[in-house]
């Protein structure tokens, strides 16, 4: 007896065995036939395209697989691995369904960055392709890489008003197309504010849109301090995907979340100054132009020409009706503006001639400019006034409007944001008894002046996310009324 | 003076011009501000309205005093010009009898270097746009101690009025 042992991966065939002796004695030869295990082949792998993080069911299709009840000590039953060049791809669930079918379970690691993987049967390979999110955003103009981020969950550094430009960049093989992108955005954002002192007509809030999050890159602006979430996923088409694969998402990429510390000027205010007194005030109508003084009455009290602009003319004097002040300096860097909404202008002049009277009033609407001129650094002011005609013996005004506080960061192509506002109004008349013989304004008696209501923060629950918006510019218009009827009684 | 030698003169003036534009200005004569104007409505029908957009800008690195005024649908501060196709000036707007308006306000103010503010203004309660036709529109602004300041010119089209409609 004698014991034989055929060599690992010995090829199947028809051996010859030949047997010898010591000494002089005839060779015998016999032939042998054995039995090896049989080649395997991989005709196809499916699904082959893999998201990173993601469990797939995977068929392989082959040849001469070796199934549990074919297996042998020799030949046992098919291995099946999968690898990829700089990451792990587990496999389990491993069942060798046929000589011709083998299913299995293959995730790549969370982690995996976009790469070709392998599937291994034994010594048979084919090649599949793992992908993988990869989101940068635009910091200050530049694009970072934010996947790691995403990864670790470290929070981003940015800003009221800042532009976010968060953009997608998969590096996808040239034959895999994204079908679909999913972005969630936490915190108050917008599309856009179109506030512009190029064109002040009128200013809207653009808000951010479904649609606009579904769009591979997307660019939009926080206007509140908050930590901000924002997630983003994409699908792909997928080869080989069942229809309830499909609906488990497994032809979509795993769902990535970073979060965007957003930070603001704070509890910033707007104080607001009102000066208690209407006044009679001699106002410049034509600028620098000393024949063209006139009797105003003013909220505030305001005479004279301003001196840098009209030297040697007497120089202004006096306060204004309003006076806002932004606070002075605020971190992280960035500036204050104003911007001023009429909210109802009407006044009515009663003429000695005729006794007729005229009413006047204001559609409402931004109060002239954008943004709101500053008075000093850091202040806004306004004083109107309404003209005195020798002609009238009575004139009364009543003017209500709203002051808002805006900051604006110091970043490149960042948009203001609301930080609040403040209500405030007057009503006042004077009479002239000896129109138009003589001009005796009287001292004018005022029903209500200075601010109404207290400073409002701006609040995400505000119209329009907080923000001043209107259509036109708020305009005047005046009608006469005949002489019979009454003088008109204004409406608030 | 025969043709010819009136040409000549006409070019040593000119060189003259020339050579003294190239004297270095100033810092008087150097503008610290651009206007710009826009309308957002180039064409408007026979007795609309007419607003116009005045950006003024900082262009220099002083912050600049001015003082704003408003007083109806008009900014102050600004020279308005508005010519018909002809070039002549459209005639202005006749003041209402009685006065009528007459509300506004008028505060200092400061531009600080960089800044823009935009004004409105409604042209048509300044100047008549009675007739269809184009109408050409400059602002200017002048500050003491500096020059004074155009606007690009912007043109707007009158057109006529549409018929009325028909009667039944």
């Amino acid at each position: 007896m004698f014991d034989v042992k055929v060599k690992d991966g010995a090829s199947s065939g028809t051996y010859s065995f030949s047997m010898t002796c010591d000494g002089n004695c005839p060779v015998a030869t016999a032939p042998v036939q054995i039995q090896g295990c049989p080649d395997e082949t991989i005709t196809s792998v499916s699904p082959n395209i893999w998201f990173a993080g993601k469990a797939y069911k995977t068929t392989i299709t082959g040849t001469n697989f070796i199934t549990k009840e074919k297996a042998t000590k020799l030949c046992p039953v098919s291995k099946v691995d999968a690898t990829a060049t700089s990451s792990n791809v587990s496999v389990s669930d491993v069942t060798v369904v046929s000589d011709t079918q083998i299913t299995a379970t293959i995730k790549p690691e969370k982690d995996s960055p976009v790469e070709q993987g392998t599937v291994t049967v034994d010594s048979e390979t084919s090649n599949t392709q793992i992908i993988d999110n990869e989101v940068q955003w635009n910091n200050q103009g530049t694009l970072e890489n934010i996947a790691g981020i995403f990864a670790t969950g470290a929070p981003q550094q940015a800003v009221v008003g800042q532009q976010i430009l968060l953009t997608t960049n998969p590096n996808l093989p040239g034959n895999i197309t994204v079908t679909d992108s999913t972005w969630t955005v936490g915190g108050t954002k917008i599309d856009g504010y179109t506030a512009n002192p190029a064109d002040p007509t009128s200013a809207s809030v653009t808000e951010l849109k479904d649609d606009d999050l579904k769009k591979p890159n997307i660019t939009f602006y926080w206007v509140y301090p908050t930590d901000s979430p924002v997630t983003y996923n994409y699908c792909v088409t997928i080869p080989g995907l069942s229809s309830d694969d499909i609906a488990s998402k497994l032809n979509c990429s795993l769902t990535e979340k970073a979060t965007f510390n957003v930070t603001g000027p704070g509890d910033a205010q707007m104080n607001t100054d009102p000066y208690y007194a209407v006044t009679l005030s001699q106002l410049i109508v034509k600028p620098c132009q000393s024949g063209s003084v006139a009797k105003f009455m003013v909220y505030g009290s305001l005479t004279g020409y301003f001196e840098p602009q009209c030297p040697n003319m007497g120089g202004d004097t006096g306060t204004p009706g309003v006076l806002f002040t932004s606070p002075g300096s605020s971190s992280p860097s960035g500036t204050y503006t104003f911007a001023q909404k009429v909210n109802h202008d009407s006044w009515t002049r009663t003429y000695t001639a005729g006794t007729s009277s005229a009413t006047c009033s204001t559609t409402p609407g931004l109060d002239g400019r954008y943004p709101y001129p500053l008075y000093a650094e850091g202040q806004a002011a306004d004083a109107p006034g309404v003209e005195l005609f020798p002609v009238n013996k009575k004139v009364r005004r009543n003017f209500a409007a709203t002051m808002y506080l805006l900051w604006t960061s110091s970043i490149p192509n960042s948009i203001p944001v609301p930080i609040g506002y403040q209500d405030w109004h007057f009503q006042a008349s004077t009479t002239n008894p000896s129109a138009p013989t003589k001009q005796s304004w009287t001292t004018p008696v005022w029903q209500f002046i200075g601010t109404n209501g207290d400073f409002v923060p701006s609040a995400p629950s505000q119209s329009s996310n907080g923000y001043p918006t209107w259509s036109a510019l708020a305009a005047s218009n005046c009608s006469t009324v005949s002489a019979e009827e009454e003088e008109p009684q204004e409406e608030e | 003076m025969p043709k010819l030698t009136k040409i000549l003169v006409l070019a040593f003036l000119s060189t003259v011009t020339s050579v003294t534009g190239l004297v270095a200005q100033t810092s008087s004569e150097i503008p610290k501000f651009t206007l710009t104007l826009t309308a957002d409505n180039p064409e408007v029908i026979l007795g609309s309205n007419i607003e116009i957009w005045i950006k003024i800008t900082n262009i220099s690195e002083d912050t600049l005093t001015l003082v704003f005024s408003r007083e109806d649908n008009v900014e102050g501060g600004y020279q308005y010009e508005v010519r018909d196709e002809q070039g002549a000036m459209a005639a202005k707007v006749a003041e209402h009898n009685p006065p009528m308006g007459g509300v506004g306000s008028s505060t200092r103010g400061i531009l600080k270097p960089g800044d823009s503010i935009g004004s409105g203004t409604q042209i048509s309660d300044v100047y008549q746009f009675d007739r269809p036709g184009k109408y050409t529109i400059q602002v200017s602004r002048k500050l003491p101690g500096m020059p004074l300041v155009q606007s690009n010119i912007i043109t707007i089209t009158v057109l006529p009025a549409p018929p009325p409609p028909a009667q039944q």
